[in-house]
């Protein structure tokens, strides 16, 4: 007999804990950065209040998610990946343009993303993948193989214009570094990211003199090591590859709009009244909560608002501005605890689906969370990514809290499954 | 398995831990530069507003313009007087009244600017701007208010008013704002695109006296305000305003188009009011009188008023009589007064003769024709195939249609069709006597003044017309020029109509509005009315060959046809084609508008 486990105290404490705390300080701050005279909380155009409406949504199917069976999230991940392809294919047909990305449907009123919802089934895929056939990536065979799953939502994600959603899956290769993936070719694979953007700003020529020039010294510095001559030689190719082929992509494949934006993401001063203004705008009212902060819906800054996309991209500016330093350091250490829970208990999953799929989410959690405060804080250009539990949204409410209902389930399984 | 897995995932997480600490530690701890700049030092988003198009004339003279206005905010933390008694005086507010605004705003937030005071005229602006200086934590935001000159045309112009939440959430756009000004009605309402342009952005820097010290990087990322364009329109204001003060102290309306374009000469509807006082201060108190007033002056009559046509609609009646043959330009008949109430005299008829007595008997026999020309046997469904022949002529007159016109929302009017009848009456249960009203444009039969005067136009042009029209130029371009549209009704059949109406008036029932140099032709309509006095009815054009006017008039409750109405028109008319009036009696008469008690 097997006992269906359904006990909520049989989860993980901190992690629940957590997750509870960080989606109250986003509803909190949401709140804030909604208040206004002429908006009523109870009205479905305050933001407030429709993410209280996802927060009932998400603790509804929190329960759904403790009563499934192990083997039913097992066996979805093939269709389940299927379909969000599917829908991310429907959507640039049928999607409807919001800030010049086709990334939603309209279903009523209420707005989908197939974006969000196909991170969380790329994350069921790679793990079912990795568990069914005890894969490791340790060959440039079974590299191609993993890659596929990641890059085409990628460059379906791509063609919707939605630049950022599609960069997250960038965060996949972490996994792979744990499953196998040597260091070495994650960096070389880095580094060629970071030549494609380089190719951007700089002029092809100015780029074609540097590398021969490292070329070359590499070359007369190892003059008889013959393996490392024949290594930076294919090195030196596949970067006159990557130039030409940034170019070719930026003039042939993509539109205009989503080449202004990947401009705008290499350098945002392109772009100052939109991205520019928003880091300017958001550095001001961080660093005007000094070390209290300016104390709860007291923040200034919003007004004339100051900063665009305050409750969705931009949200930490909020709690940085009213809580100040001392309280942007108790959310950023939960977070970081929230983190190394999650991936410290990925790495003890037996079962290496669980580890798989345990692994994806720190690595999508973390990715999301890296690039969305570094981007409030001046770090890294603005790419418009959710911050997980904390901007508002239901799409991304949603997707990040089944990712970690998942793991959650997944993890509490442990006990049972030495009795399989 | 070497070593522990999660090694290289927790060094990573450790040097974030590390950037984002000591970053945040840099914004918020160390560097006290941004507290200044939020402080103190604030960086504004100002928004720029767009001037309202400016709206011109045919004859370029200035409809509506824009004067600014200002709107007060208050941030409470930084608020602080020298002089409260100045503070008072220049906001002719009470002390107590100033503290519950101050804590209202407070209690909304000590930081973020609330509405203080709005819609401060300039003249009263420049009186205390002097002052302003010293008002510490008070800001002001400029924004065009529009300005009527000629205090006329109001009801086609329409007004701006703020937005409310309706517009809001309706604007797919994203573009309108709380406190945003939006075109409600007229002209304003349906070019609201055309004239509102887009709003502008200005970086503005202010010093720790809140006194504006510069552009944020020297304002190159400054969104430049896009002015909204310009209009012109076909009205001509002088006949306008001349019609206007014709209409004084009555209820109705007057259309007058231009038959050769279809362009709108004059659009009137009484009683009217002052435009200017739907813009500014004042408006929702304003707004809320001009609702409750029975006389109903927001109403725009010429496009939403509904009346039957009455006697002027014998002249469709025959030209289709003509166009169906079921009476030739001869014919002669005897008329007793046996079937309708009649005013005009038993004997022998002519069609002309006919229309020049405007003879209810002699239409009730040809509408009989038109509707029972013995198509079937069944005098039922003999009458039905009839009336919905008649119907079809009917619409190509632009009767029971919008006809396109450039301001929205006006009434259709009504022209009964078989199934109409057939709801009421039931299906195969009504016949030539239960509609024999339509004969005389009575019954249930519906026009607005604006079909009239296009009726007027078709007439005027023999045959065709063109849509009416009333904006003819979007920043100095020409809106393309619509077409024109045949009724494929024989142009002598006009010929013959407009003979008569030329009789109507040379000694007809308008002869009051003779003028041998004005060769008006035209049509008077006593339109019976069970509520009141009936309603006075014209429809004509001047002059009979090339005709520059066509127009149209009813006035409610002054009955007879040939009294208001025709003199009006035939005023109107002199007016816009001489430039001036010769006929002070009869202005003098118009003006003085004893309608009713006159006997003859």
């Amino acid at each position: 007999m097997r006992k269906i486990n359904i006990s909520i105290f049989s989860n993980d404490f901190i992690i629940t804990l957590c997750y509870i705390i960080l989606v109250f300080f986003g509803f909190i701050s949401i709140y804030s950065s909604q208040h206004s005279e002429d908006l009523p909380f109870l009205s479905l155009k305050n933001e407030s209040f429709k993410q209280l409406i996802w927060i009932l949504i998400c603790l509804i199917i929190f329960f759904i998610i403790q009563i499934l069976e192990y083997r039913f999230i097992f066996d979805l991940a093939v269709p389940l990946y299927f379909l969000s392809i599917v829908l991310l294919v429907l959507v640039l047909i049928f999607g409807q343009e919001v800030k010049s990305s086709i990334s939603w449907f309209n279903f009523f009123g209420f707005k989908f993303q197939p974006s969000e919802f196909a991170k969380f089934s790329t994350a069921l895929i790679l793990a079912k993948v990795f568990d069914s056939s005890n894969l490791k990536v340790d060959s440039l065979k079974s590299l191609i193989k993993v890659s596929t799953l990641i890059l085409v939502p990628f460059i379906l994600i791509l063609f919707q214009g939605d630049t950022g959603t599609a960069l997250v899956y960038f965060s996949f290769f972490l996994v792979l570094l744990r499953e196998g993936l040597s260091l070495k070719l994650f960096f070389i694979a880095l580094s060629f990211v970071f030549i494609f953007m380089m190719g951007i700003i700089l002029e092809k020529t100015i780029l074609y003199t540097i590398f021969t020039i490292l070329f070359l010294i590499i070359v007369g510095l190892s003059i008889k090591d013959y393996k490392r001559i024949i290594n930076s030689s294919i090195f030196f190719v596949l970067v006159i590859l990557v130039i030409n082929g940034q170019d070719f992509l930026m003039n042939n494949v993509l539109k205009p709009h989503h080449k202004k934006r990947i401009e705008s993401l290499i350098n945002p001063n392109a772009d100052p009244l939109g991205a520019g203004w928003n880091v300017t705008q958001s550095k001001i009212a961080i660093g005007s909560g000094s070390f209290l902060g300016k104390g709860y819906m007291e923040g200034s800054q919003t007004s004339f608002n100051f900063v665009p996309f305050q409750s969705t991209d931009f949200i930490f500016s909020v709690i940085g501005e009213e809580f100040g330093y001392f309280g942007s350091m108790i959310f950023i250490i939960l977070y970081f605890i929230f983190l190394y829970r999650v991936l410290t208990l990925a790495e003890n999953q037996k079962d290496k689906f669980a580890r798989v799929f345990g692994y994806s989410v720190f690595s999508i959690i973390f990715f999301h969370f890296f690039i969305n405060i570094s981007m409030t804080l001046g770090l890294f250009p603005v790419v418009g990514i959710p911050l997980p539990f904390v901007s508002y949204g239901g799409s991304s409410l949603l997707s990040f809290s089944l990712l970690i209902f998942i793991f959650l389930k997944l993890n509490s399984f442990k006990p049972s499954l030495l009795s399989r | 398995m070497s070593g522990d897995k999660t090694l290289i995932f927790k060094i990573i997480l450790g040097l974030v831990l590390i950037l984002f600490s000591s970053r945040l530690f840099y914004l918020q701890v160390y560097n006290s530069e941004y507290r200044t700049l939020s402080e103190e030092n604030i960086v504004h988003l100002e928004t720029i507003y767009p001037s309202r198009g400016i709206i011109y004339d045919r004859n370029d003279s200035i409809l509506v313009e824009n004067r600014p206005s200002y709107d007060f905010y208050i941030i409470p933390r930084k608020f602080s007087l020298k002089d409260t008694a100045s503070f008072l005086n220049s906001f002719s507010i009470k002390k107590y009244q100033l503290e519950e605004l101050i804590k209202k705003a407070a209690s909304y937030s000590r930081y973020r600017p609330s509405i203080f005071y709005k819609d401060m005229s300039h003249k009263r602006f420049a009186q205390i701007q002097s002052d302003l200086y010293h008002f510490n934590g008070i800001y002001h935001v400029s924004k065009p208010t529009r300005y009527y000159p000629f205090k006329s045309l109001s009801h086609a112009l329409g007004y701006v008013a703020e937005v409310n939440n309706n517009d809001i959430s309706s604007d797919t756009t994203n573009y309108y704002r709380q406190r945003d000004l939006i075109g409600k009605s007229g002209i304003e309402k349906n070019f609201e695109k055309d004239l509102r342009g887009n709003k502008g952005v200005r970086l503005k820097i202010y010093d720790v006296r809140g006194n504006e010290s510069g552009s944020f990087k020297g304002g190159v990322d400054d969104i430049i305000v896009d002015n909204g364009s310009e209009l012109k329109l076909s009205i001509d204001i002088n006949l306008q305003r001349y019609i206007e003060k014709l209409l004084e102290g009555k209820t109705g309306s007057v259309v007058a188009i231009d038959p050769s374009s279809g362009e709108l000469l004059a659009i009137a509807s009484a009683p009217s009011y002052d435009p200017n006082v739907l813009s500014g201060r004042d408006y929702s108190k304003n707004y809320r009188n001009l609702q409750l007033d029975t006389l109903k002056p927001i109403y725009n009559r010429a496009l939403t008023a509904t009346y039957p046509p009455g006697s002027m609609f014998k002249l469709i009646q025959a030209l289709i009589g003509l166009e169906e043959d079921v009476v030739s330009k001869d014919d002669q008949i005897y008329v007793d007064l046996s079937r309708i109430g009649d005013l005009a005299p038993a004997g022998i008829y002519d069609l002309n003769k006919a229309i020049v007595n405007s003879s209810n008997n002699y239409f009730h026999m040809l509408f009989r024709k038109l509707i029972n020309q013995k198509r079937d046997n069944n005098t039922f469904i003999d009458s039905r195939i009839g009336l919905d022949r008649w119907s079809e002529y009917v619409k190509k007159f632009g009767l029971g249609s919008d006809l396109d016109f450039d301001i929205s929302n006006m009434s259709s009017g009504f022209i009964p069709s078989s199934e109409y009848y057939d709801r009421f009456y039931g299906k195969g249960r009504w016949k030539f006597s239960n509609i024999y009203s339509l004969s005389i444009g009575q019954g249930e039969l519906l026009v607005t003044p604006i079909q009239m005067a296009n009726f007027a136009s078709i007439i005027a042009n023999r045959g065709y017309y063109y849509n009416p029209n009333i904006v003819t130029h979007i920043n100095g371009k020409k809106i393309s020029n619509n077409q024109r549209k045949y009724l494929d009704i024989d142009k002598t059949h006009f010929d013959y109509v407009v003979d008569a109406m030329e009789k109507v008036v040379m000694n007809g029932s308008a002869r009051r509005g003779f003028m041998k140099e004005l060769m008006l032709c035209g049509k008077t309509s006593t339109v019976q009315n069970p509520h009141g006095y009936d309603h006075s009815g014209f429809i004509g054009f001047a002059p009979k060959n090339n005709p520059k006017i066509a127009i149209a008039a009813y006035i409610e409750n002054a009955g007879w046809g040939g009294r208001a109405a025709a003199s009006i028109s035939s005023l109107a008319s002199e007016y816009y084609i001489f430039g001036k009036t010769k006929r002070n009696w009869l202005e003098d008469y118009v003006l003085n508008g004893d309608f009713i008690d006159e006997e003859n």
